[in-house]
């Protein structure tokens, strides 16, 4: 290379291979500086540079919880089994008595009250799924007539001046 | 450093020989975008921690299921999205408070937080985006600070590409008007 020649011409030697990684390192560096303030938060110093070797311990741990370890099915634990068996009746006669239980909840249970406050807790019309439900059967776009047609810069700028979308959706 | 193909990181995790190196280099290549992101949603640096722990692992865990249908960004991105929103809604319930009281309330934390800049415009820019509802404020910024398209913001939120354009013009708008009157 051009460079390194010139430089051991003047005295000077640099290691094997130098340029040749200099730019990406240099590059690397940059962006590391640039990336340590981001919308105006910051990190703790080093925090990426020791993330990775935490983020795979996590996930090898993660995956070592959920290994799947058989029963034990020594003989010294027969005195299980009854327990075992007065836990299915106890859990049987629970589903039973439920099924024939008449404390079910239903819609008309709620009131308003609690509704509003469900709804504007969840930000219930910002969700388009909920808005489809919502309006399911609802003509009120079939049944409304036009008189007046409006450009789509009308329409942007009515849209930009009205608050959120949730109270278009209300209107 | 220089960038290998998503599709080359993915071939490497799903061959079990080579799947270490393969989620080695999905991490190092994607930790701190995810990070920032994160970061911007729950705002408090060991919360973003906690919450990019999460990320990795469902990306771990779901990524041998990847079908390619979008890019693999935006798919982690999606996952991110999803886990960061989670946690603020745990963290609304176990404060007792709403969406909005939420964001009000770290936001005014965010003056005492030695890993925020003192920058002025930044904090006002954050106490305007605290007013937003939680869509528009992902909406602005995806678009503002990550400088995604459109059509990728529109993925990750699962919404129609008009529905951000929309979205964005209208949150733009707002943070306009409350950074004049405030």
């Amino acid at each position: 290379m051009k460079n390194n020649n010139q430089h051991t011409q003047a005295g000077f030697k640099v290691p094997e291979g130098y340029f040749d990684s200099l730019t990406d390192r240099v590059l690397e560096n940059t962006q590391k500086d640039e990336i340590v303030e981001h919308a105006g938060f910051s990190v703790p110093k080093d925090y990426f540079s020791t993330l990775e070797d935490r983020i795979l311990k996590e996930v090898q741990e993660d995956e070592k919880e959920v290994k799947v370890v058989t029963l034990q099915t020594s003989k010294n634990n027969t005195w299980l089994y009854p327990l075992l068996a007065m836990a299915a009746v106890f859990i049987g006669f629970v589903t039973i008595n439920s099924l024939f239980s008449k404390d079910e909840v239903t819609f008309a249970d709620l009131n308003d009250q609690e509704l509003r406050d469900y709804i504007v807790d969840v930000n219930f019309l910002q969700d388009e799924e909920s808005v489809e439900i919502l309006y399911a059967d609802n003509s009120i776009l079939n049944d409304t007539e036009i008189e007046q047609e409006f450009t789509d810069n009308e329409l942007l700028d009515y849209l930009m001046e009205d608050t959120t979308l949730d109270q278009i959706i209300r209107e | 450093m220089s960038k290998t193909p998503d599709q080359e990181i993915i071939s490497l995790i799903l061959n079990e020989a080579t799947a270490n190196k393969g989620f080695r280099l999905l991490v190092s290549q994607y930790q701190e975008q995810l990070y920032w992101q994160v970061r911007k949603i729950v705002i408090v640096h060991d919360d973003a921690d906690d919450v990019l722990q999460n990320v990795f692992i469902k990306i771990f865990k779901g990524v041998k299921n990847f079908k390619g249908d979008s890019k693999l960004s935006t798919w982690m991105f999606r996952i991110a999205y999803n886990e960061s929103m989670t946690f603020l809604t745990k963290k609304g319930k176990t404060l007792q408070i709403s969406s909005q009281e939420l964001q009000d309330h770290l936001t005014e934390k965010l003056e005492a937080d030695v890993y925020f800049t003192s920058d002025e415009i930044e904090l006002a820019l954050k106490k305007a985006l605290a007013q937003l509802p939680d869509r528009q404020r992902e909406v602005f910024n995806f678009r503002y600070y990550d400088d995604l398209k459109f059509k990728d913001i529109a993925t990750i939120l699962d919404l129609s590409e008009g529905a951000v354009k929309s979205t964005y013009h209208i949150a733009a708008k707002k943070v306009e008007q409350f950074i004049k009157v405030n």
